[in-house]
């Protein structure tokens, strides 16, 4: 796969559209690059992820549902795109599978305070995906992106399960 | 070809860097100034909904025209073949260490009074010996040639044997900075460069506590006190600092750095540790905002958190805690926390200072 850009930015020739000044995209595929090359050293267990096709910016990742939940069995799949100026903003996540959570909404958008408010350099798309993974075991109701399913998770647990598995039957299998 | 929004395009046996992006199309500088002039064409194409595919085929037929033919220039006459033949037979074939297939371009060993290798590459112009050929040497200052005069002409007497012997007595001049980088090489653990070149007159050494110390020697006076970096935690650092403003005395121009240094900073450098390869880890250190070494102004991690000692370029720890509702700002010092330890941290507003 070739390196997103190997030389050192200089503003570039332009045909169309505003002057290109010093890439900060250059900044962020080398750091992205250094994640990708982490992940190959020590992939996670139960999850995966990687560029779609050359594009470092865009990746996919593949969770698998956790065997404690009731989206075990299941495959989930999530988009992943880096902002240009990652990483001092987080990268935007979201479910391509459809899944019955209450913080997962029903265009994939995932409600994760390190997605948001809480994201930090420091952290990195690792331990995004592995968080994404504890959020399916251990939902959060009190910060509902779906408040249905939140109160359907508070009142009757049972019934919640059976939908979530359901829908990972439907969908992530 | 061009995959995704970047990739390269292969022109005239040669990988240029290109990027479509929405905003418009981007080149590697050679590319452009390649296809300089064709823009309002491109742009035109562009902008009228062109496939992508039939731009970047036009960019590089524009580009393979530009630079295709700049390559093929005249051939030179015999007389240049056999004379640098000869001239290689007079030097000895063994200093050869490469020779281009069109014998435009020569690489020749020559070694100094301490036996180091030295590689010089001369271009010759198709023209040579009537034309001055151009060297490249790595030599940490320019050298420049003076060519002996014909008797008669008064003109310049262009020679490779010319070359050689005055970068020989070039060598000479360097062989105390030499021996200086050299101990520094043998004894020391030096992080920075990897493969140092004998152009390079900085190394960076591990210090204990992952920190680092930079030292930029003088290519005039390699015995002086050399330009120093301090990399890593200020707890740490401060003893060393001290140390260095108030020994400064004891430095002495007869002494080599690296014990002068040691003395000055009453300190023992570590040397390379012979185990395993993993241990340098600890010492690499990059920022851990944007995993880089240098970065895009070609600064050194500089700041480094108290607490966890995770370094920093002062521009990426800037840039993050500016973007934070609760960083203060006191003069031209912002004061926030570090990403890893949540410990206070703080960093000048304008980070082009070198601390230190």
């Amino acid at each position: 796969m070739p390196q997103a850009l190997v030389e050192k930015p200089t503003p570039a020739y332009r045909a169309g559209g505003p002057v290109f000044h010093a890439h900060p995209e250059f900044m962020a595929a080398k750091r992205i690059n250094k994640e990708l090359q982490d992940l190959g050293k020590d992939p996670p267990s139960n999850c995966s992820a990687g560029p779609v096709g050359d594009d470092l910016f865009h990746w996919q990742a593949t969770i698998m549902g956790p065997p404690d939940s009731p989206f075990q069995g299941g495959v989930f799949f999530l988009n992943i795109h880096f902002p240009t100026d990652y990483p001092f903003k987080p990268p935007k996540v979201s479910f391509t599978t459809r899944i019955y959570h209450p913080n997962v909404n029903s265009s994939g958008s995932i409600c994760l305070d390190i997605l948001n408010s809480q994201w930090s350099p420091a952290l990195t798309i690792s331990k995004v995906v592995l968080s994404i993974c504890s959020l399916l075991t251990d939902p959060n109701p009190d910060d509902p992106l779906v408040p249905e399913i939140a109160r359907i998770y508070k009142a009757d647990r049972k019934k919640y399960e059976d939908t979530a598995k359901e829908w990972t039957r439907k969908y992530a299998t | 070809m061009l995959v995704g929004g970047s990739g390269y395009l292969r022109v005239a046996e040669e990988e240029m860097a290109v990027q479509l992006l929405p905003s418009g199309l981007y080149a590697s500088p050679r590319l452009c100034e390649a296809v300089r002039g064709h823009e309002p064409r491109l742009q035109h194409q562009l902008q009228h909904g062109a496939p992508a595919a039939a731009v970047l085929a036009d960019l590089r037929d524009i580009a393979e025209r530009r630079i295709g033919t700049s390559a093929r220039e005249a051939l030179p006459p015999a007389e240049f073949y056999e004379r640098v033949i000869a001239e290689l037979d007079g030097l000895g074939w063994s200093v050869l260490l490469s020779l281009s297939p069109a014998l435009d371009e020569v690489e020749l060993l020559q070694r100094d009074d301490a036996g180091r290798e030295h590689a010089i590459t001369m271009i010759l112009p198709s023209e040579y010996p009537r034309l001055e050929p151009r060297t490249r040497t790595a030599l940490p200052a320019p050298f420049e040639i003076s060519w002996p005069r014909a008797a008669t002409t008064g003109r310049p007497e262009y020679s490779l044997a010319a070359v050689m012997s005055q970068f020989k007595r070039e060598l000479q001049k360097h062989q105390l900075l030499w021996d200086i980088l050299d101990d520094f090489d043998a004894n020391t653990w030096v992080l920075e460069p990897l493969h140092p070149t004998r152009d390079c007159v900085m190394r960076r050494i591990a210090l204990s506590g992952n920190c680092s110390l930079q030292i930029s020697l003088h290519v005039g006076a390699p015995t002086s006190l050399p330009e120093l970096l301090f990399l890593g935690a200020d707890r740490i650092l401060r003893p060393l600092r001290e140390a260095l403003n108030s020994n400064l005395g004891v430095w002495s121009v007869q002494r080599g750095v690296r014990e002068n240094l040691q003395d000055v900073l009453q300190t023992q450098f570590p040397s390379r540790p012979q185990t395993a390869l993993g241990e340098g880890d600890a010492y690499t250190t990059e920022c851990a905002i944007c995993y880089n070494y240098r970065s895009l102004d070609d600064t050194v991690p500089e700041c480094a958190c108290d607490a966890c000692g995770k370094p920093y370029h002062g521009t990426c720890l800037n840039e993050w805690l500016r973007s934070l509702p609760t960083t203060q700002q006191s003069f031209n010092r912002l004061f926030g926390e570090c990403p890893y330890c949540s410990r206070p941290i703080a960093v000048e507003m304008f980070a082009d200072r070198i601390l230190g």
